[in-house]
């Protein structure tokens, strides 16, 4: 298949809500593009923090 | 608090980050800050419903691109500088379960393409010495999420195990002409016994030298210095190797193996590091399927490992497990 290999990198870069840089890299040999979600309600209890 | 303390002793940089503490420990799998943001779910790190690798500037940061000023006061025996620098997590998939070796050859070639693209990026950065790469798998070696990823910190200086691998390349290079890394590889491919997969363009061995019972090294045949020289085929030919070999590894002891894989590569100091030869180094913290390998006082109080094992069986118990590869 021609996206086996060589599939050309694409890249988002947003910012999240505190400043920090998030990118999204696609790859036309896996999964379809993801689109940023809209705001996600706020959890019913306590959120996990992020990755430390 | 955060920021980099200077050991005079060992004369090397200590990061205190103080933050650290309150970060997120275990969550529940449906609570994965990794996971993507479902319809109607907990809103994670990441806002999409589904990506395929997403990087991130980690919210629990050792190293941040505008620090704050460092608590304490420096004097002339302890220099005190801003934590500068960043970090970066990687997460290689939008499934919770699985891991880097059970991911699909594609994917863990787009996951080096990715690191290749982070390489570049973060080490254009003027204040960005060292790039980082490298991945803590499992509970024994301290992770504290479980969804697949890993992590790259853009170091403001060479970090001194680095440094002391160039110095050591260098002073070969000097003598000989040659690059260290290659007459190892070369002397382990002729020697086979400490072998345990190689392929075209990779080979994977237990060091000569191993300092941990299952210590492994991954390495493309050819001189690479970085990631920035991989080639659409090191990519293919790293993947298969790193995927041959961590197949071996849960296969060893029927059960998902620990480690820390780091990569080392040419800083991004600007300097001359052509003695530079990129490879991968895991270091698995089991001698036995329950038993564990630990830093104790020789280890942590002299700086001499005491292996167990030898690397030559080590090699060979890697090479059954699973069967052959290739």
């Amino acid at each position: 298949m021609a996206d086996e290999k060589g599939a050309p990198l694409d890249r988002q870069v947003v910012r999240m809500p505190d400043g920090r840089q998030l990118i999204y890299y696609r790859f036309a040999n896996t999964a379809p593009p993801p689109e940023p979600g809209p705001p996600a309600p706020r959890p019913s209890r306590k959120k996990p923090k992020g990755k430390g | 608090m955060s920021e980099l303390r200077w050991h005079p002793f060992l004369e090397q940089w200590v990061i205190t980050a103080t933050h650290r503490q309150d970060r997120t420990f275990l969550p529940p799998a449906d609570y994965c800050p990794l996971c993507p943001t479902r319809p109607g779910g907990f809103p994670t790190e990441i806002p999409a419903p589904d990506f395929d690798i997403v990087v991130f500037e980690n919210k629990f940061p050792s190293l941040q691109a505008h620090p704050p000023r460092p608590a304490v006061a420096a004097t002339p025996l302890s220099p005190v500088q801003p934590a500068r620098g960043i970090c970066e997590v990687v997460v290689y998939s939008p499934e919770h379960q699985g891991s880097l070796g059970s991911m699909p050859l594609p994917r863990i070639r787009n996951l080096l393409r990715v690191w290749k693209d982070r390489y570049l990026d973060l080490g254009a950065k003027d204040f960005v010495k060292y790039v980082f790469v490298f991945e803590n798998r499992g509970e024994a070696v301290g992770v504290t999420l479980h969804h697949p990823h890993g992590q790259i910190y853009a170091f403001p200086y060479i970090p001194p195990v680095v440094e002391k691998e160039l110095a050591a390349s260098r002073e070969h290079w000097s003598r000989t002409g040659r690059c260290l890394f290659c007459d190892v590889l070369a002397e382990e491919i002729s020697d086979g016994r400490r072998l345990v997969v190689q392929g075209d363009g990779f080979a994977a061995f237990v060091p000569f030298f191993a300092r941990w019972p299952y210590e492994t090294w991954l390495a493309p045949r050819r001189h690479i210095g970085s990631m920035a020289e991989w080639t659409e085929a090191d990519e293919e030919a790293l993947a298969a190797g790193l995927k041959d070999l961590l197949r071996k590894f849960d296969a060893l002891f029927g059960k998902p193996f620990p480690y820390v894989m780091v990569v080392h590569q040419s800083p991004t100091d600007g300097g001359d590091h052509r003695d530079c030869h990129l490879h991968f180094e895991f270091y698995p913290p089991l001698r036995s399927a329950n038993r564990m390998k630990f830093l104790a006082g020789c280890e942590s109080g002299a700086g001499s490992f005491i292996n167990d094992t030898v690397a030559e069986e080590s090699a060979a118990e890697l090479r059954r497990a699973g069967g052959e590869s290739r």
